[in-house]
């Protein structure tokens, strides 16, 4: 048997066992990486928000104190955002997919990109050590506002010096990606016959390389307020806070598409494979993405409504943001519209499809209440912001992560899960999900705060509703995760093409060979070549 | 076989378009810099005014014409490995070495006569000044200090082409690293064009 | 897109010319501020001065013009991207 055919799994390189894995620069094995430390990471996560979620199950001091929660949810948010959600989609399934889908071999530097990786897991350790060196865990929430994370005697050095290497990790991973699109799709690719998940990393890419720098800095700058008390942001001495704001959101709103972005992706593609149809509107899906990338990056104020912006700023990043909704909305048509009249075949990858949509639907346009300004002074700082930004990140992000690793877990490990545990656990997630972050929409219209441990009564039994929630999404995320494992090692053998898909990953062997291709192919059709 | 299984192939084109995207990079870290400027010198208009007249203009302007003639002899290098003079590029290489020294011992003098006069952050001369002073000291020592850094990676990149050159590792036809030096070098001099008349000039 | 550059190896010549370019222009910029002008035209024409720099230390410096379209391209918008940002920030500075 030639050496090449050897799948990615059973490849034994220079270096044998762990070692092997830890240092290989296979784009597929360093997606692998990826997947294993993120998982954990959420797992951590949602350890955390499980706990919150109990200590909201009945107003005043029910498992912790308000100094214990004030850590968890800076804990849950920074674990959440830097480690889990940025990173998810592109550095797991980008690296394993994006060099098969354009027909490539591998990116285009294999070293930087496991470099990624270690920069990932050295940040991610800078991080958590946070909350066990020095002077206690942060208490500033993810955000880190200015005075408050300047002056706190709380750890917050180590965890800002965490998501600036993880900035830097993300930068590196988008620098290769793009290079990869430019430099490596097979003979025949142009660029309008891309796939539309590379397609939604190449405009991710941009935004990690053009967004993070000012996060990068803007961390730099809390570091050197807090080592040599320069004032940058602290007004006793001249600072302005409202600066830090907004050098704050410039990048992290823009993350919100480095969130979704590669999520639109992967439904691109799920749809039109469980709808046995061509993509309606492929070059209109494109460009939306573009769109997005750009106004995108001018909507940053409206996290700053009740801070005490100009007007100017107000009407500005207002009517931007509603600007924004539109190409979004774009995508939503067109998946629509691709599965009117396809032949649809349903299976648990469509499921979490259409699920994303129903979530990502309700998530934006919430977004828009948020976004005018009047309404907003009413539900600034409320559970129904906690609500919105769910319904987008974790009903965005993170169903598209579910939907992903259904549809590629065959291609993946070469082996079936079970589809029934796979569409129960869909199921009962679903309704958890909804029950935990729809409510919150409802008790912050009540005027129920968020970042808080304790509430007044007349928001008790929302919080019930909303708690129990909790408890059975966690129970559905286990029967996901456990079925998923065990059949990662039990499963049947999966064929190389189980869904029927078109783009070049269902041309190869599942699980993949160390090289992907035994001849580069030369592309004829377009990516969604169905009759 | 004929398959190998390291993929080896040279793509020095995608090492070049790495690069840029790295210095866009670059350049939007200092962009959030120049912002910060921006605001202060609007909100503090008065006080930048009259602090920036405490910095030397002519070290600033030595400086500036020290690092304009680095980025020649960088060039030169540049041009001298891809007609394959190899000493010629040692050389050149070496003056710019030395050119980015100078740059940093200058920095270094300007910077301890701010220090004895109490122009540092957190110093309590500096607090008992106006706002506007605080602000433009602090961002003066942050954004010039910010670039040293850079210069000093860049010197570092630099050594190590130095090096790659002597073992032949970069030659006639391989100089990518060498290109990607020189770009780095130049966005370090790009960088400085802009920091000059900033802090130096406009008042 | 993103073709391997038009070879064209130019003299030396052309980092000499462009340093001392650059240099006198540096010195303009230095004698202006010695000139009993209006402060914000010494001060729009001190900046134009940088941003002449700049461009020629990107297109002749850093090969810019001997390169494919697209990355000038690139850089063009990486450069306006960077000057709205500048200003969308300062609608609520300027105007608070
Ligand atoms: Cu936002």
């Amino acid at each position: 048997m030639s050496q090449t055919s050897v799948s990615y799994l059973e490849y034994q390189g220079k270096y044998k066992g762990i070692l092997g894995w830890i240092l290989s620069t296979d784009h597929k094995r360093i997606g692998l990486l990826y997947l294993y430390t993120i998982v954990s990471f959420f797992l951590v996560g949602a350890t955390l928000g499980l706990l919150m979620k109990l200590e909201l199950i009945a107003p005043g001091r029910t498992i912790m104190d308000a100094q214990t929660y004030n850590a968890f949810f800076t804990l849950h948010g920074i674990t959440m955002i830097f480690l889990v959600v940025i990173p998810g989609i592109p550095a797991i399934f980008g690296n394993f997919f994006l060099p098969i889908m354009i027909g490539a071999k591998d990116v285009s530097f294999p070293r930087l990109n496991l470099l990624s990786w270690w920069l990932y897991v050295i940040g991610a350790a800078i991080a958590i050590s946070s909350q066990f060196l020095g002077s206690g865990p942060p208490d500033t929430g993810w955000t880190f506002y200015a005075p408050y994370s300047l002056r706190v005697p709380t750890n917050v050095l180590s965890a800002v010096l965490g998501a600036f290497v993880l900035g830097f990790s993300s930068i590196l991973t988008g620098i290769n990606f793009i290079t990869t699109m430019h430099r490596m799709k097979a003979p025949g690719m142009k660029w309008m016959k891309m796939p539309l998940f590379p397609w939604s990393l190449y405009a991710t890419g941009w935004i990690q390389i053009l967004a993070t720098p000012i996060i990068g800095i803007t961390l730099l700058m809390i570091v050197a307020e807090r080592l040599f008390k320069i004032g940058f942001f602290d007004p006793s001495l001249g600072g302005d806070p409202l600066l830090y704001q907004h050098l704050f959101w410039i990048y992290s709103h823009p993350a919100v598409y480095i969130m979704i972005l590669p999520a639109m992706g992967v439904i691109s593609e799920i749809i039109p494979t469980f709808a046995r149809k061509t993509i309606f509107g492929y070059s209109a899906i494109v460009i939306s993405s573009f769109g997005i990338a750009f106004i995108g990056y001018f909507v940053w104020g409206h996290h700053m409504f009740a801070a005490g912006m100009s007007a100017r700023s107000l009407w500005f990043f207002s009517l931007l943001t509603f600007i924004v909704a539109i190409p979004s909305a774009i995508k939503v048509f067109n998946w629509v519209a691709t599965l009117y009249k396809g032949s649809i075949n349903v299976q648990t990858p469509l499921y979490w499809a259409l699920s994303f949509i129903f979530v990502f639907l309700i998530g934006g346009l919430s977004g828009l209440f948020l976004g005018s300004l009047a309404v907003d002074v009413h539900l600034t700082d409320t559970a129904f912001v906690v609500g919105h930004f769910h319904f987008i990140v974790f009903g965005g992000m993170g169903y598209a992560f579910m939907a992903a690793i259904h549809y590629w877990f065959p291609k993946i490990y070469g082996r079936m899960y079970d589809k029934s545990w796979a569409n129960t656990g869909w199921l009962i997630f679903f309704m958890g999900f909804l029950a935990l972050y729809f409510t919150m929409f409802y008790l912050g219209m009540k005027g129920q705060p968020r970042r808080t441990y304790d509430y007044f009564e007349e928001y008790h039994s929302g919080n019930i509703i909303s708690s129990l929630g909790a408890i059975v999404m966690l129970f559905g995320l286990a029967i996901i995760i456990i079925n998923l494992v065990r059949s990662a090692r039990h499963g049947e053998k999966a064929p190389a093409d189980p869904w029927g898909g078109k783009t070049l990953e269902w041309t190869i062997p599942s699980p993949p060979p160390i090289e992907n291709f035994e001849e580069i192919p030369e592309i004829t059709h377009d990516p969604y070549d169905y009759k | 076989m004929e398959h190998t299984l390291t993929i080896q192939h040279r793509d020095d084109d995608a090492s070049r378009i790495g690069m840029w995207l790295f210095i866009f990079t670059e350049l939007f870290l200092f962009a959030g810099l120049f912002l910060v400027f921006a605001v202060y010198r609007v909100k503090y208009y008065e006080g930048f005014h009259l602090a920036a007249k405490e910095l030397n203009v002519t070290v600033g302007t030595i400086n500036s014409i020290i690092l304009l003639l680095s980025g020649m002899t960088m060039g030169i290098a540049y041009l001298a490995i891809q007609k394959a003079k190899n000493k010629l590029t040692l050389a050149m290489l070496g003056i710019t070495i030395l050119l980015g020294i100078i740059f940093l011992v200058n920095k270094y003098f300007e910077w301890s006569v701010k220090f004895e006069h109490g122009l540092y952050p957190g110093s309590p001369e500096l607090i008992s000044l106006s706002k506007g002073d605080v602000m433009f000291f602090g961002l003066y020592f942050f954004m010039t200090g910010l670039h040293a850094l850079h210069l000093i990676a860049g010197l570092i990149l630099i050594v190590i082409v130095f090096g790659a050159v002597i073992r032949g590792r970069v030659h006639s036809t391989k100089y990518a690293l060498l290109e990607n030096c020189s770009l780095y070098w130049h966005l370090v001099d790009l960088v400085w064009l802009f920091l000059f008349p900033l802090f130096y000039l406009i008042n | 897109m993103m073709e391997p550059i038009k070879k064209k190896v130019e003299g030396y010549r052309l980092y000499m010319i462009t340093f001392t370019v650059l240099s006198i222009l540096t010195l303009i910029a230095v004698w202006l501020t010695h000139v009993r002008f209006a402060s914000p035209l010494v001060i729009g024409l001190i900046m134009l001065i940088a941003a002449i720099q700049a461009i020629i230390v990107l297109f002749y410096n850093m090969h810019l013009k001997f390169q494919d379209k697209i990355l000038t391209i690139f850089v063009g918008l990486i450069f306006s991207l960077i000057f709205l940002l500048i200003i969308v920030t300062m609608l609520d500075f300027v105007y608070r």
